[in-house]
């Protein structure tokens, strides 16, 4: 059953950005997707596999699960011509109660991303879950990777971004681990 | 008598004509890895439906490569340069460009030499987790004859830079790929506009002897372009929305951005291909007797094989091929209790699995079903029949709606999902069949239409009448 418990983390995110008033589209629920993932650790369960992709993190398992909720009805796509489709998740409930997955202890996280990270553009979000995966790596390989040399690692993968906009997303980055740990501290283990 | 050296050679292709090839592409063609995809069927058992399908990835990878050199041609043309190819370095520099265009098709040609023998019939049991057919490509492109045919050119062609266009990118997690490297990626193995796929559909088509494959490759590469979509609200290269004119906003110096599109006049070459693309999936790709042979293969590899895994060392995947293990299959199914003697009885006596029934939509919606109908059903029928004599063979939606961005004739990118009620229409492709063998079909049958509803439902909801 770990299929449906990642895709009921994925219809429950995209229920919760609907409601934070997210665009909602393909890359929205990409990028955050990552960002809960980078920010709370999940469980393996609950994890996709992402890659530097050409316009940041990107799962292509995230792709395929996207693909079959909306065969089955866990998700919705709405056409938003001449702009590309939104996601909703009208059959949430019903997609929860038949694969019996609940995930209530992720709610307060799912709101937390739907709001903090869900509601930005696709550059702000390319810039921040890029900031992200570059701390990561970079903290994997040296023990106190600087500022300078993380913004400059971001700047090497995304020559496009200004050192402005790197900047502003390491901030947010900073500031939304900070707050990560307000919502933490009154989850309990996911069920 | 003088004999002037041949510098380029012509081999004859069912479904392009005449296919180029150079030296160095001989060269390559003649090493061992890609000279066994000569016995790889393209199709695995599929000519146990369509008898002509008996096409080897051999002829596949040469059309590929053709493909690949004509969308490079047409794609960096100085004509299409203005509409966003510009912007990257490579396309203006000429070794860069000859350099880069060698390479692509090098990757054309040698992207299937990890395939297993019948291809795709039963790569994920047989591999190691996490594991695709593209590991091993990667490794022979680097660590066989292919590296040292590459390096003893002047100058050299390296073969990560071959590596990098002949795998797709989540198979590359690792690479960061270059705006450059995922346009010529995406030329090869990009999911709407891909030359493989392109080759394929034609070719598994032609040799099928099924109409429903065919498109205009020469229009459809012909209005293939590089665009720069303005003003993205998705990036990723299937998914293109709002879009504009490339070369009137700051974002279109972005060389990071740009996706492969076409031109208004190729907009019904690609509703074509899409179009073909889910015919042959559910006509050909998703036949239920070719899918219950790959389950009888898949039985009998996971028998026959030491430990049920096929072996990754490059020398040992290169002494297995189609042909080796037909001989075994014809070995076991005379020798009753050797490793995998059912499943190839079943083969060579073309006892196949039968359909029983297929799934439907209305299965899987969690209203009137359950999303995971294909496996509680399996479970269910393999309590009630023993687990050798069923299965049921569920293959994920595929394909389905794609955005292409289109470029108009009054220089405006657009959204192909706007402009075609074609694309906006192309169903997914995908199947669910419950497969046993002949003399269960009427039990099976009888036996989900008492309980499937109980199944998928639950007893309570079943019995409150849901009809599942």
């Amino acid at each position: 059953m770990d299929k449906f418990v990642r895709q009921t983390l994925v219809a429950s995110l995209v229920e919760a950005m609907r409601q934070a008033g997210s665009w909602c589209g393909r890359t929205h629920i990409q990028k955050s997707l990552f960002a809960l993932q980078t920010l709370f650790e999940p469980e393996p369960e609950l994890r996709y596999q992402y890659v530097l992709y050409r316009h940041g993190m990107y799962s292509f398992e995230l792709d395929r699960d996207i693909a079959e909720l909306e065969f089955y009805g866990g998700l919705a796509r709405e056409e938003q011509r001449p702009y590309g489709p939104r996601y909703a998740a009208p059959g949430l409930q019903a997609f929860k109660q038949r694969v019996g997955v609940s995930l209530t202890d992720w709610t307060s996280a799912l709101e937390f991303i739907a709001r903090e990270v869900g509601t930005g553009n696709v550059r702000e979000l390319e810039a921040l879950t890029t900031v992200m995966y570059v701390s990561t790596d970079l903290s994997e390989r040296s023990a106190n990777p600087t500022t300078q040399l993380k913004l400059r690692r971001v700047h090497e993968l995304k020559p496009h971004l200004s050192m402005d906009e790197i900047a502003e997303a390491q901030s947010t980055y900073d500031r939304l681990r900070v707050n990560v740990a307000k919502v933490d501290s009154l989850e309990s283990k996911p069920s | 008598m003088r004999v002037l050296p041949k510098i380029a050679h012509e081999l004859r292709c069912p479904v392009h004509g005449f296919v180029q090839i150079n030296n160095l592409e001989r060269r390559i063609l003649d090493t061992p890895p890609v000279q066994r995809l000569k016995h790889i069927h393209q199709l695995a058992m599929t000519y146990q439906v369509y008898p002509g399908a008996t096409h080897r990835r051999f002829e596949h990878s040469l059309g590929v490569m053709d493909l690949a050199g004509r969308a490079f041609d047409s794609l960096l043309s100085t004509e299409k340069l203005q509409f966003g190819a510009e912007v990257l370095g490579e396309a203006a520099d000429r070794r860069e460009r000859d350099y880069w265009r060698q390479v692509l098709r090098i990757a054309a040609l040698i992207h299937d030499i990890g395939h297993l023998p019948f291809s795709h019939a039963a790569e994920k049991q047989l591999l190691p987790a996490g594991w695709t057919h593209e590991h091993l490509t990667r490794d022979l492109i680097l660590n066989s004859e292919i590296t040292e045919v590459l390096a003893r050119e002047r100058p050299a062609y390296h073969p990560e830079d071959v590596v990098r266009l002949a795998l797709e990118p989540d198979e590359q997690p690792e690479t960061a790929l270059t705006p450059w490297q995922a346009i010529l990626n995406q030329i090869l193995t990009g999911s709407t506009f891909g030359v493989d796929r392109m080759d394929y559909l034609l070719r598994d088509s032609y040799h099928a002897g099924v109409g429903y494959g065919r498109f205009d490759p020469l229009r459809l590469l012909d209005s293939l372009t590089i665009v720069a979509p303005a003003n993205p609200e998705e990036t990723h290269s299937d998914v293109i929305p709002s879009l504009t004119r490339s070369g009137s906003s700051a974002l279109t110096q972005d060389p990071e951005s740009l996706v492969l599109g076409v031109m208004e006049g190729g907009v019904q070459g690609a509703e074509a291909l899409l179009l073909a693309r889910y015919f042959m999936w559910s006509q050909v790709y998703l036949h239920h007797v070719r899918r219950g042979y790959d389950l009888h293969l898949k039985d009998f590899m996971m028998g026959w094989l030491p430990e049920g895994k096929y072996p990754i060392t490059l020398a040992k995947h290169l002494r297995l091929n189609d042909n080796i293990v037909l001989a075994a299959i014809d070995e076991a199914a005379a020798t009753p209790g050797s490793p995998g003697h059912e499943a190839a009885r079943r083969i060579v006596q073309r006892n196949h699995f039968r359909r029983a029934y297929s799934l439907n939509y209305m299965d899987f919606a969690p209203t009137t079903g359950h999303p995971n109908a294909a496996r509680l059903l399996e479970a269910a029928l393999h309590a009630e029949f023993g687990q050798t004599s069923v299965s049921v063979d569920y293959v994920e939606p595929k394909g389905g709606k794609k955005e292409v961005p289109v470029l108009t004739g009054n220089g405006e990118v657009v959204s192909g999902l706007a402009v075609s009620d074609v694309l906006n229409t192309i169903p997914p492709a995908w199947c669910a069949y419950v497969l046993c063998s002949k003399e269960l079909v009427e039990p099976v049958r009888r036996f989900i239409e008492r309980r499937k509803s109980e199944i998928l439902l639950g007893k309570e909801e079943s019995v409150k009448g849901y009809d599942g």
